[in-house]
């Protein structure tokens, strides 16, 4: 910026934006520019709308977010800039809100595109919800639901179901999640059971001894639990992120923010990558532990694999030390038992504290575990608890648990009927150590996930 | 049935867990000739019934409820206001209770397969 004093005579230029891209300006002269919009910088904050303008030269550059109904051009709670694409004025999609310089590392976008809801065992898979169907190799059809689909599955006997659609029927079912493989080569034959055929890309069922693709079934959309062959309740619902079998697929319209650096100001710097596709890893084995999505695919992949170097705000390979494109999305198993993609980011406020408290508290989320040996070991998944509840067998029997990691433990002297409970926290990757000479039954032995960690 | 293994020992068994989830351990093998009940828990691993070792254990833990039943049925009549109370036919059904859960590991080649018998269940037989 420059300053000019005692100027004896002092110009005003009036004129339209047209006229004024094209003058030749002087640096002593003012100028005034009678059909100038605003961009969204200079007002400090986008506009919202609910139906876009015309894109025109006057709105070159301009940003709205668009708040209406979601069209098939454009989406509500985007946003939006007119760009000029050789003289040609159109709206495009952008994908970064305005400011991510305070935040980097995480998701901040999962398409709600699957509504399903449960009613007295009943579920129903709502019209406009959207699915994917395997049709080939790289090939997924996205099917948008026409109308509400229902199910009442009386046929799980006490097993968790995987949910999905059959486009050749028009329908849902849900499948036992025991018979549900994925994999290259055909599992055993189950009947009624769903096998992801990763060479061919296609969802195979198992229907008269043979696995075949004649239902076009898609990727899966949740997972129920049911009790005495009775669905109880949606445990997950694969917006975003899901899984069958042990391949793991994310969904297009997710976003996150890749770290990418520390800018000369401080703040943070980062990719937006959103999944264009689906995007699906068939890696497989005990240390592929966690699930990682990059520039250009999703991956499962060893947790122990990188390092996120918070100072400089990026991973690292701990192999080879390079910087790695990429954002932890979660933890997951071998066979995929458990699955915990992160949520979308979220600040949280200090000052909620019962909100952070809950946190802490146990879910009703847990897996079932078999009780090793005395001494045995056992790595929690996660905040949350490890709970025995076993008999003693006989007075004067015991059962310590110990949190080697963390240094605290708890010791149950038993009676010579009856079973006790017993449980010990653990933060996740604590190792816990279960002694005892309990030789009663072993009633259940459990990890329960704290809220925070489900 | 499957076998969790950690340092060359048997530390896990299920019939349908293969998985063994969260358990620290080598690997998870099959075992197609043997169920769960062919096993016994021996302290720090799992041995099969007919190893020494499972013996062992069993003897033990059946010499662990023979004690027991010492501590709840018999030593609290032992006691000389009560001793004195019981009948002259209860006085010897107690003593030879109580030999008999004395003898009672002597008693069979297989005697610690299955656990002695309570006090109700040994006068039932007489």
């Amino acid at each position: 910026m420059s300053t000019t004093t005692n100027v004896e005579q002092l110009k005003l230029n009036v004129m339209t934006k047209q006229q004024y891209d094209i003058a030749t300006k002087s640096p002593t002269e003012l100028y005034m520019v009678t059909d100038a919009t605003m961009t969204a910088a200079e007002v400090g904050a986008i506009p919202q709308v609910s139906s876009l303008p015309a894109a025109t030269s006057a709105l070159a550059g301009c940003i709205y977010q668009y708040v209406g109904t979601t069209t098939a051009t454009y989406i509500n709670g985007y946003f939006y800039k007119c760009v000029n694409n050789s003289g040609t004025y159109s709206w495009i999609r952008i994908n970064v809100q305005p400011d991510h310089s305070n935040v980097s590392n995480c998701i901040i976008d999962i398409p709600q595109d699957i509504a399903l809801e449960l009613s007295s065992g009943t579920l129903t898979l709502r019209a406009g919800s959207k699915v994917y169907v395997p049709n080939g190799s790289g090939v997924f059809d996205e099917v948008v639901i026409a109308s509400d689909l229902s199910v009442t599955p009386t046929w799980l006997n006490n097993k968790l179901g995987v949910v999905y659609y059959r486009r050749a029927n028009n329908n849902i079912t849900v499948t036992s999640i025991d018979y549900c493989f994925s994999g290259s080569t055909a599992p055993t034959y189950a009947d009624g059971g769903c096998w992801y055929d990763t060479t061919n890309n296609k969802i195979k069922r198992g229907i008269s001894g043979s696995w075949v693709d004649t239902d076009e079934s898609s990727l899966p959309i949740a997972i129920v639990k049911d009790s005495s062959n009775v669905v109880t309740s949606i445990d997950q619902v694969f917006n975003g992120f899901g899984y069958i079998g042990s391949v793991i697929f994310a969904l297009p319209g997710v976003r996150g923010l890749i770290p990418d650096g520390i800018n000369p100001d401080g703040t943070l710097n980062s990719q937006i990558i959103t999944v264009p596709d689906v995007w699906v890893s068939s890696n497989t084995g005990a240390s592929c532990d966690g699930m990682w999505l990059s520039t250009t695919d999703f991956n499962r992949v060893a947790i122990s694999t990188y390092r996120y170097i918070e100072e400089k705000n990026y991973w690292i390979s701990i192999a080879d030390g390079n910087i790695r494109p990429i954002i932890y999305i979660g933890h997951t198993t071998g066979d995929i038992s458990t699955f915990s993609p992160r949520y979308i980011f979220q600040a949280v406020d200090y000052s909620d504290t019962a909100f952070i408290a809950h946190q802490a508290m146990p879910s009703s989320r847990y897996n079932t575990l078999t009780l090793g040996a005395s001494g045995s070991n056992y790595t929690a998944p996660a905040d949350g608890w490890f709970v025995l509840l076993k008999g003693a067998g006989t007075s004067g029997a015991y059962c310590n648990l110990v949190n080697t990691t963390a240094h605290i433990g708890v010791t149950s002297d038993g009676m010579a009927t009856g079973a006790k409970y017993i449980y010990i926290p653990a933060s996740r990757g604590d190792v816990i150590q279960i002694a005892y000479s309990f030789s009663g039954t072993t009633e259940s032995f459990i990890f329960v996930y704290a809220n925070g960690a489900v | 049935m499957y076998k969790a293994i950690k340092d060359n020992k048997i530390i896990a068994i299920s019939d349908i867990d293969n998985e063994f989830l969260f358990l620290v351990k080598d690997e998870v093998i099959e075992d197609t000739e043997h169920t769960v009940a062919d096993y016994k828990l021996c302290n720090t691993e799992y041995a099969l019934n007919e190893d020494e070792k499972a013996v062992e254990q069993m003897k033990k833990e059946v010499r662990a409820v023979r004690n027991s039943y010492l501590e709840e049925y018999v030593d609290p009549k032992q006691l000389v206001l009560v001793w004195e109370s019981l009948t002259e036919e209860k006085k010897a059904n107690y003593t030879n209770y109580r030999q008999y859960l004395l003898d009672y590991p002597e008693s069979s080649e297989d005697w610690y397969k299955s656990n002695p018998m309570t006090y109700d269940e040994w006068i039932e037989e007489q």
